[in-house]
């Protein structure tokens, strides 16, 4: 199978460039992920972050074919040749698919992704009915891969005041969740243009999240309790 | 304008003036396919009664505020220099302000002189 792939080194690459690869020993019943590591066994000098490969610690997310996805639930034989393999959209590059996440995190810690509960601790835990409970179901999955994201072209515009749907469908995870007592606090700190509401529905976040999750659901929760909040 | 009305108020104004301006097209499709002003005496009598002076001020002031929220929103994902998006939404502004002075010129003075 034919790939191409974008190569950039600082220290030794004064721009990047696409680099073609054809090794005719990668099968389309595999993953882009064991592409990759074909690859890599014969060019070493390609870098890209993986670990799990099976979906689930969200370390080799990629823009493939034009789309964020996880290299390891990607199957060659759902993608076009030449396979155009490119670091995800939005975030520095620090060399060849590995980019730099800090913004990404920095977003999330914003959102303040832990429970924020004033009671006095109780001897065991916080009890939750079965219902509420239900409500953190497809909020709670997200592995942080960043796919959805680096496919926003919110995020692009304004990585650093936009939060991005991943930060916001966890807001939404806290704000939802019947033990957490900061909904005021939360909902405050999401005011303004810029870090809630630059949202405009384009939707590729739902369209790309490899664990089926819907950030745009939970952004128009987060919009519909602030209104209610508000009259 | 304060950081309140920059997010949920802007935001929901967009979507009351949204729905204001859909039913007022709906309004004039319905009254254009089957009850349409013979000539132009007609069409300024329809105007010209209190009802649809009112309801056709608040759809220009509608329209309005809704291009107002959306080419600030333009502005603010794609102008990232501060006085260049300064610069714009002022133009902007003044052209809406313009444009809604001329349309209550029209309603008020031409449509009852």
């Amino acid at each position: 199978m034919r790939f191409r792939i974008y190569r950039y080194n600082p220290e030794t690459d004064r721009e990047p460039y696409m680099q073609e690869y054809d090794l005719p020993e990668i099968g389309a019943d595999m993953v882009v992920r064991e592409a990759l590591i074909i690859i890599k066994g014969v060019d070493e000098t390609l870098s890209f972050r993986h670990s799990c490969g099976e979906g689930v610690c969200g370390s080799d997310a990629m823009n493939i074919n034009g789309r964020s996805a996880l290299a390891c639930l990607t199957k060659l034989a759902d993608l076009a040749e030449p396979v155009e393999i490119r670091p995800v959209a939005g975030l520095p590059v620090i060399r060849d698919l590995v980019v730099d996440m800090t913004g990404f995190y920095r977003q999330y810690r914003a959102v303040k992704p832990y429970l924020i509960n004033r009671d006095p601790e109780p001897e065991i835990e916080h009890l939750q009915s079965i219902e509420d409970r239900e409500k953190l179901d497809g909020l709670y999955e997200c592995i942080m891969c960043g796919c959805c994201s680096t496919m926003c072209p919110s995020f692009w515009w304004n990585p650093d005041k936009y939060l991005g749907p991943q930060a916001l469908l966890q807001a939404w995870r806290f704000l939802a969740d019947s033990r957490d007592q900061a909904t005021d606090e939360r909902l405050d700190d999401l005011e303004g243009p810029y870090k809630l509401y630059r949202c405009h529905t384009i939707m590729n976040c739902v369209e790309v999240c490899p664990k089926g999750l819907n950030p745009t659901k939970a952004i128009g929760h987060i919009k519909q309790l602030m209104l209610k909040k508000a009259i | 304008m304060s950081r309140q009305a920059a997010g949920m108020r802007a935001w929901i104004l967009q979507r009351i003036t949204g729905a204001y301006i859909a039913l007022f097209v709906i309004y004039l499709a319905v009254l254009f396919t089957f009850a349409a002003p013979a000539d132009h005496a007609d069409w300024s009598a329809t105007v010209a009664s209190p009802a649809v002076t009112i309801t056709a001020m608040l759809f220009f002031l509608a329209v309005l505020l809704h291009a107002w929220v959306g080419v600030r929103d333009i502005a603010i994902d794609y102008l990232g220099h501060t006085g260049l998006r300064l610069a714009a939404l002022t133009a902007v502004a003044l052209f809406l302000l313009g444009s809604g002075i001329w349309a209550a010129k029209i309603l008020l003075l031409t449509v009852h002189s």
